[in-house]
């Protein structure tokens, strides 16, 4: 039963990320939200981190917390996925569940 | 079309402001506008866009003073002009949020 | 009412909770009564000072503009913590305002020289 996890904390200050990736099966896909999306940025610590999972290309991040944040698209690790609000809900109804970590 | 306003008679949107809605605030408040209150609204309405934020009385008479002249970032002018709380009552004309420093 | 040196350590992204936005407005006030404050971005608070937020979509008041005013509130330093800038991707040139980027150890010392502090 694919699970799509939720993320909305950032990867700095809370284990939730870590937490999930160490538990996530390679069936699953994540979505960074709010202050989640710090973990676009490329060349840190955490772009080395999610480098396998996006490669399963079922790692999405949510566009208008990015352009909250003003973090530009040059800055981003390639092969993420953005979505907008309706692509969020799209995700949400092709996975089976939904898991959030805070 | 009804406005919409908060309990202390702020506009929610700034976007529906006009200078009829100022004209009808400031009776409210007991002020007829002129040239003097204009220019002050007018110059937190730019102080508000530039910033998002209506200063505090201080720091708005201190920007008033280094931009507009000197004697009008006095207090006691700003009070001639909108005499009982000068930044609620002109950011409320303005159209402009409810200051935080203001109960 | 005694002059008193306070220093704001913020440490928390703009839009996931409050914090940041409240923090500004107390040292806004805290500054505006004549007390001297200094403002630490460190962590995710680095964030804060991001150029080009742009929050229409996300339905929250965009608070960066708010920092461009921290001369007319007399603010004495805006600090920004290197390592936390690295660890997130980011440089200088995606701040919006000009800040004084130190390391670890200056910060600490700018932490000792304060009297209040306020973590958030």
């Amino acid at each position: 039963m694919p699970t799509l996890h939720i993320i909305n904390t950032s990867p700095n200050m809370r284990t939730a990320l870590q937490s999930c990736l160490r538990v996530m099966h390679e069936d699953d896909g994540i979505i960074f939200i709010e202050d989640a999306v710090i973990s676009v940025k490329k060349d840190t610590p955490i772009a080395e981190l999610i480098k396998e999972k996006i490669l399963t290309g079922k790692c999405f991040f949510l566009k208008p917390d990015l352009e909250a944040r003003g973090i530009k698209e040059e800055s981003m690790t390639q092969g993420i996925k953005l979505v907008d609000y309706n692509g969020f809900v799209k995700l949400t109804i092709e996975f089976y569940r939904t898991q959030t970590w805070s | 079309m009804e406005l919409e306003i908060t309990k202390d008679g702020f506009l929610i949107n700034k976007e529906d402001w006009t200078k009829e809605i100022a004209e009808k605030i400031a009776t409210e408040e007991g002020i007829i506008l002129t040239e003097q209150h204009w220019e002050i609204i007018f110059f937190i309405q730019e102080y508000y866009a530039e910033y998002s934020l209506t200063p505090i009385m201080r720091i708005l008479g201190k920007a008033i003073s280094k931009k507009l002249d000197e004697n009008k970032g006095k207090s006691r002018y700003l009070y001639s002009l909108f005499p009982e709380v000068p930044i609620k009552q002109a950011a409320r004309i303005a159209g402009l949020p409810k200051p935080p420093s203001c109960i | 009412m005694e002059q008193k040196t306070c220093l704001f350590i913020n440490r928390r992204s703009p839009y996931g909770s409050t914090h940041a936005s409240e923090a500004l407005d107390m040292a806004f006030a805290l500054s505006a009564f004549e007390h001297r404050v200094s403002l630490i971005f460190m962590d995710d608070g680095v964030l804060q000072l991001m150029r080009d937020q742009q929050t229409e979509t996300i339905g929250m008041k965009n608070m960066s503009p708010s920092f461009k005013a921290w001369e007319d509130y007399e603010i004495q330093h805006l600090y920004v913590e290197q390592a936390s800038l690295e660890t997130r991707g980011m440089q200088a040139s995606d701040l919006l305002l000009d800040v004084e980027i130190i390391d670890s150890q200056q910060l600490a010392k700018v932490i000792q020289s304060h009297q209040f502090i306020f973590n958030n």
